[in-house]
């Protein structure tokens, strides 16, 4: 398998990259760690003019901490965030949910933005972007940067909302809070494999020791990911002792979707909504089991 | 491998009009200078224009693992890179940590553990193995499955290099002679 023709250009800028997006009109390719987009390439299931390396732009290497959260840059890799230990310490769900990114030899190349942008169903990152009301910056032509949050990015059924010709240059995540606990479960065929299903999910609770805050967030069910605001409304107040409630926001999580529950040759819908169902209730006991009883007791800083 | 700016060998597949890029990469301690073809593949860069052929093409989508070599310290797929994209680094192949004379050490523990049957996937397994043993890897972590998870292997069915890896690791307990794993 070789990829067909096409001209490879290291963008000097983020800026310079988007130029070269717009001037080829859409034919044109970001490469940032290549790990999707090489294989398509040469399986020739995608096609570009120019292909446009990414991940020497100044700036985009930057992984940096402001007081709430954290902001991950276009050319940070994968395996460098799983060990980061200001990711592992201010957002744990993400460095736990990049372990289950297909395998070590992939995430030494492979980026988390690149995985956002790219959203193939079932990739773990955007999930967790939702759960963590992620909020992208986006640099589009003419210089001109935006900010937009991951549920506005994933709102479609499939792809994308990001603006045709545009650069997502970091992603900023929101930092674990004091006494936040979060949980990440994935089904999936074997290690490596896109998830059959996974699910992201945090737990924050108020003075009186019920769920005060609460995010559930499913990938690999739909095409797109999606966010189960229903089921979160179902723990609002409740006791986090209360297993036949997490069982119940489960079956709400998994029965809220959005869109069409996906087949393909790896499982049914059906199967995949009862996967669905045991992956989000056991991201919410992880989510559970580590978040404190206790809050106000403790002197631990996200 | 001969010097740096040695005239390599031409793929027959690529066309006279293909858009090139200047790399210059350091492969097994060398310093390589070339003008590859923008879409040739790094797998195919290192066997077909340097004679790096202990790496192997399988999947050719980064799902098999028998082309993994080392990039700047970490295993990585060899055909799902461009030759262009590694301009600037640091490539070692299994060439670059063989013995200068028979089997270095782990090598010979996958000998010794019937770990190699076909020996297609065994390079790249190597590489893998190379990288483990630099970031002190303990033998009973969980990453020790998530690295191997990395690679394909038809003949062995696996036990006999879990076992060969985690001697190499350093822990000389056997495996349970029964049981899972």
């Amino acid at each position: 398998m070789k990829p067909a023709k096409f001209r490879y250009v290291r963008a000097e800028t983020a800026a310079h990259a988007v130029e070269l997006l717009c001037a080829e009109e859409g034919r044109a390719k970001i490469l940032a760690g290549g790990q999707s987009l090489i294989p398509a390439l040469s399986a020739r299931t995608t096609s570009a003019s120019v292909v446009l390396d990414i991940m020497r732009c100044p700036g985009l290497e930057v992984l940096s901490q402001t007081e709430g959260e954290v902001t991950i840059g276009a050319a940070c890799r994968q395996f460098q965030m799983e060990r980061s230990p200001l990711v592992q310490h201010s957002i744990p769900l993400l460095s736990e949910a990049l372990s289950w990114v297909a395998m070590p030899q992939v995430r030494s190349r492979g980026t988390v933005v690149g995985c956002l942008a790219q959203a193939n169903a079932g990739a773990e990152v955007p999930v967790v972007s939702l759960a963590l009301d992620a909020q992208f910056q986006i640099l589009v032509r003419g210089g001109e940067r935006y900010q937009m949050p991951a549920q506005d990015v994933y709102a479609a059924a499939t792809g994308t909302r990001l603006p045709a010709e545009s650069l997502i240059v970091s992603a900023s995540f929101r930092s674990r809070a004091v006494g936040e606990g979060w949980g990440f479960y994935e089904v999936q065929l074997r290690p490596g494999h896109f998830a059959l299903v996974c699910c992201a999910a945090t737990l924050l609770l108020d003075q009186n020791g019920r769920i005060g805050s609460v995010r559930i967030a499913l990938g690999g069910l739909t095409a797109s990911p999606y966010r189960a605001e229903r089921a979160e409304k179902a723990l609002l107040g409740e006791s986090v002792e209360n297993d036949s409630m997490i069982d119940e926001a489960a079956r709400i999580a998994s029965e809220e979707r959005p869109w069409p529950a996906r087949t393909d040759l790896h499982a049914t819908g059906a199967f995949r909504s009862k996967a669905a169902v045991a992956a989000v209730a056991r991201a919410l006991m992880d989510a559970r089991v580590r978040c404190s009883r206790h809050p106000g007791a403790t002197n631990e800083r996200a | 491998m001969s010097g740096p700016d040695r005239e390599f060998q031409e793929a027959a597949w690529l066309d006279s009009d293909e858009s090139r890029t200047a790399i210059r990469v350091v492969v097994n301690g060398k310093q390589v200078r070339a003008r590859v073809p923008d879409r040739l593949l790094l797998s195919d860069f290192l066997r077909d224009h340097l004679g790096l052929t202990a790496l192997k093409v399988a999947c050719g989508e980064g799902a098999c693992g028998a082309c993994t070599v080392v990039i700047d310290g970490e295993p990585a797929r060899c055909c799902t890179l461009l030759a262009v994209q590694t301009e600037g680094a640091h490539i070692l192949t299994l060439e670059g940590i063989n013995a200068a004379q028979g089997l270095n050490r782990v090598q010979q523990l996958f000998q010794q553990n019937h770990a190699v049957q076909c020996g297609y996937c065994t390079p790249g397994w190597l590489m893998t193995v190379y990288c483990m043993m630099h970031r002190s890897i303990s033998p009973d972590s969980d990453e020790v499955a998530a690295y191997l998870s990395g690679h394909l292997c038809r003949c062995t069915g696996y036990r006999n290099i879990w076992t060969a890896v985690r001697q190499a690791l350093g822990n000389a307990a056997e495996e349970p002679a029964s049981g899972e794993k």
